[in-house]
């Protein structure tokens, strides 16, 4: 069975390259202009309502943050109240604690 | 029999077929100013805008598609990829230039027509003995010129296409962009969105397929 050499296949590589990069593909006249509109138009109709998604991410991940401060915030100011709360007492007890209740 | 003898093109330059490897052809548009503006406005829900981005694009995105899929489906893949990118206008990142984002895009869309065209087991062409010839005058070449001319015939796209309709749809993508339109395995791995070690493997084989393919297109080594 007969093949080609490297040489002659390493020949044939470089002829098929120059041949792919001679098309330049710029003779092609095609102007898809008018049918990507009417697609884009029929595409933004059915997501009637819809924010683009960029502005939908953007409007995520704000109102994310934000719940996310309230919460934190909110849990800070529980916690602190319910140190008031329970440290009261406490500090009232610490008041007396210091003379002891039985002296010998 | 097929001439191995003196030619003028000088070998030294032979490996050079993987020459520096950045197409000329396919230059990436600087983002502009009012680009920017262009997209913000689309964003924002100007949709009548995207018509002037297309305008822009279009030229680049067909020669693009053009190398890429039959004559007859350029239109169609160049429409698609405007809408794809319309779709998902929002992942765009302005990280890198909006033409670039487009481009990765246009190949993503040729690699699914060609997964497409394999799934449903379109029938692959055979070398004619045009073809045959084609190779034989080709090897035969004499000068630089001549070598030029034979490559930029109807004969050497059509063989080219052969060799290419006979890879995977992954191997013909890598082997396009890496070995044919010069991208670097770690450009080509961002465009096709696939990892840099499965471009390197493929593009290895592909090319390996491509010589072998090309080893047997002696009419001798089909008889």
């Amino acid at each position: 069975m007969n093949q080609h050499t490297d040489i002659d296949v390493h020949k044939l590589e470089r002829a098929l390259v120059d041949s792919y990069r001679s098309r330049s593909g710029a003779s092609y006249e095609v102007d898809v202009t008018q049918q990507v509109m009417r697609d884009v138009r029929r595409l933004d109709t059915e997501r009637e309502g819809w924010t683009p998604p960029a502005m939908l991410d953007q409007l995520i991940w704000q109102t994310a943050t934000r719940a996310a401060a309230v919460v934190l915030i909110a849990a800070m100011l529980t916690v602190g109240l319910f140190r008031l709360q329970s440290d009261g007492p406490a500090l009232v007890a610490e008041d007396f604690e210091p003379a002891p209740l039985f002296e010998e | 029999m097929m001439s191995h003898v003196a030619f003028a093109v000088d070998m030294q330059a032979l490996p050079g077929w993987h020459r520096s490897m950045t197409d000329d052809s396919l230059p990436v548009v600087k983002p502009r100013q009012d680009e920017r503006e262009l997209l913000r406005r689309i964003r924002q829900g100007e949709i009548e805008r995207y018509a002037d981005l297309i305008d822009l694009h279009q030229r680049h995105v067909i020669r693009i598609v053009g190398r890429r899929v039959p004559s007859d489906r350029v239109a169609e893949i160049v429409h698609d990829v405007f809408v794809r990118a319309y779709v998902n206008l929002g992942q765009f990142s302005e990280s890198v230039p909006f033409d670039h984002w487009l481009t990765g895009i246009a190949i993503r869309t040729c690699y699914d027509f060609w997964r497409d065209q394999a799934r449903h087991a379109v029938p692959v062409s055979s070398l004619t003995e045009e073809h045959h010839r084609w190779i034989e005058q080709t090897l035969s070449a004499q000068s630089d010129a001549q070598f030029r001319r034979q490559a930029e015939t109807r004969d050497a796209a059509e063989v080219l296409e052969w060799a290419l309709q006979q890879l995977s749809p992954e191997n013909r993508a890598v082997l396009t962009l890496v070995h044919l339109d010069g991208y670097s395995v770690r450009e080509a791995a961002q465009l096709l969105g696939w990892t840099l070690v499965n471009v390197k493997v493929r593009a290895h084989r592909a090319r390996r397929a491509l010589r072998n393919l090309l080893r047997h297109t002696s009419p001798r080594s089909a008889s």
